[in-house]
């Protein structure tokens, strides 16, 4: 099974400062909701990435100070 | 019809405004809920208008509020940042839309006000009334930018300072100098800066900004759908869903950039000069007017570009009706500014306010004059 890897945000604005952030450190991302939200997490969004990068993103966000709800390796 | 009433409103729109409040319509999906295209798209024409106006203000853009007016900003401000038990420090040329809302939890028994004396032309004395009122319980100093009524100017960025040494939050209403006079939230010291979107940021009615600092956060006057943590009861931790409850207008924030754009394309200052060296001309000519008592000062680095005035033996109502015969529109009365016409004693006769805006010309002051020459001579 083939499935993306993403980082995932409460807030669709946070989503959007994330991709300027990513994409200022060369990072493409493309938006979207989460179509698998956590059970408890309600509607989220998520910045989907090459998973080659998903770690090197993450940690651009969170050197970023941008509130996320972790993100998802992705598998296959 | 000589428009002179842009404190109220400005008038008329930019071209690109018209057209930014259209594409919004058209586009009218719903901005932060779904995950659709045409969703998407609303929310990157949000986004972009976020982006703007933070940097126009030197915020972050994840603390761009949009809000229905500036009165909504401020009621969400005084409200979400005060405690029982607090106390309050404003200036005496306060509009209705922070006086009120001062009143209501005073006579609540939630705070205590004090009002500072603003001294027009002396920035220290008038920081001296502020720093004087400040007591033990203070949290909060709240004024604004310019009156509304006078177009006098407060010394924010000292104001600021002092509430920074105090470590008080400082709310700002900037209804009459957004777009008009340059800010800088970080600079200035600001905590909520509380605005109009339809005034000098030239966008449509029904719109207004709250921005905030850094390091404030609120209670929300609103709770509600966030498009966020939608399982979660409480209302969300996070800025800017905290206090953006409900659908957004998206053709308002969209109005918003684009006035935005409009008056950063002829630059603040640019913009500014030419207004304040008609407003100058417009003094000049009724200064020398016999019957006619000015109430504002002609000195540009200390007001906005407005002026009160009244005419000896007539209300300020009369005055703004017989104009409304020729055509011209001011406004008169009290402006929803009971403190500044009781500090300025025009409690009986209000004041006629002209306020002049980027798309008044030289023929609209002489149009004016005339009319009030023929008004005195009647």
């Amino acid at each position: 099974m083939y499935t993306k890897a993403y980082i995932k945000f409460s807030s669709v604005t946070h989503a959007q400062l994330a991709r300027e952030a990513l994409l200022r450190q060369g990072i493409r991302s493309v938006m979207g909701r989460n179509t698998n939200p956590a059970r408890k997490q309600g509607c989220n969004y998520a910045l989907y990435v090459d998973r080659a990068v998903i770690e090197k993103a993450y940690s651009v966000v969170s050197l970023n100070r941008i509130k996320n709800m972790g993100y998802e390796k992705g598998e296959g | 019809m000589v428009y002179l009433d842009n404190a109220a409103t400005t008038f008329p729109k930019p071209e690109c405004v018209t057209q930014a409040v259209l594409r919004g319509m058209r586009l009218s999906a719903n901005p932060g809920r779904s995950g659709h295209l045409m969703s998407r798209r609303a929310s990157e024409e949000v986004f972009a208008v976020r982006k703007k106006a933070a940097e126009f203000f030197g915020a972050s853009p994840d603390r761009v509020i949009f809000t229905q007016n500036c009165t909504q900003s401020l009621n969400t401000a005084i409200n979400g940042l005060v405690r029982q038990g607090d106390h309050v420090i404003t200036s005496s040329l306060e509009h209705n839309s922070v006086m009120r809302v001062l009143h209501r939890l005073q006579k609540d028994g939630v705070i205590t006000y004090d009002t500072a004396q603003v001294y027009e032309g002396d920035d220290e004395r008038t920081l001296a009334s502020f720093e004087e009122k400040i007591r033990k319980n203070t949290s909060v100093i709240v004024c604004t930018h310019a009156s509304n009524v006078f177009g006098s100017v407060l010394p924010v960025e000292k104001i600021g300072m002092l509430a920074k040494g105090y470590g008080l939050k400082f709310i700002v209403d900037g209804a009459q100098s957004a777009g008009v006079l340059p800010i800088d939230i970080k600079k200035m010291n600001i905590d909520a800066l509380c605005i109009p979107g339809h005034k000098g940021l030239y966008g449509a009615m029904g719109t207004g900004l709250l921005i905030l600092s850094e390091r404030c956060s609120m209670r929300p006057l609103i709770f509600g759908g966030t498009g966020s943590e939608s399982l979660n009861p409480d209302q969300p931790d996070i800025y800017p869903d905290r206090l953006e409850s409900g659908t957004l207008n998206l053709p308002g924030i969209m109005s918003i950039g684009a006035g935005i754009d409009f008056v950063e394309g002829r630059e603040i200052k640019q913009i500014h000069n030419y207004e304040a060296q008609l407003c100058r001309e417009l003094y000049s000519y009724l200064r020398n007017i016999k019957g006619v008592s000015l109430l504002s000062s002609a000195d540009s680095l200390r007001t906005v570009p407005l002026i009160a005035f009244n005419c000896k033996g007539l209300h300020s109502e009369e005055v703004a009706e017989r104009l409304d015969r020729h055509g011209i529109c001011v406004r008169a009365g009290y402006h929803c500014a009971f403190q500044a016409h009781k500090y300025r004693k025009t409690s009986e006769q209000g004041a006629v306010r002209v306020s002049l805006g980027v798309f008044n010309t030289k023929n609209d002051v002489k149009k004016f004059i005339n009319c009030i020459n023929k008004i005195e001579k009647a």
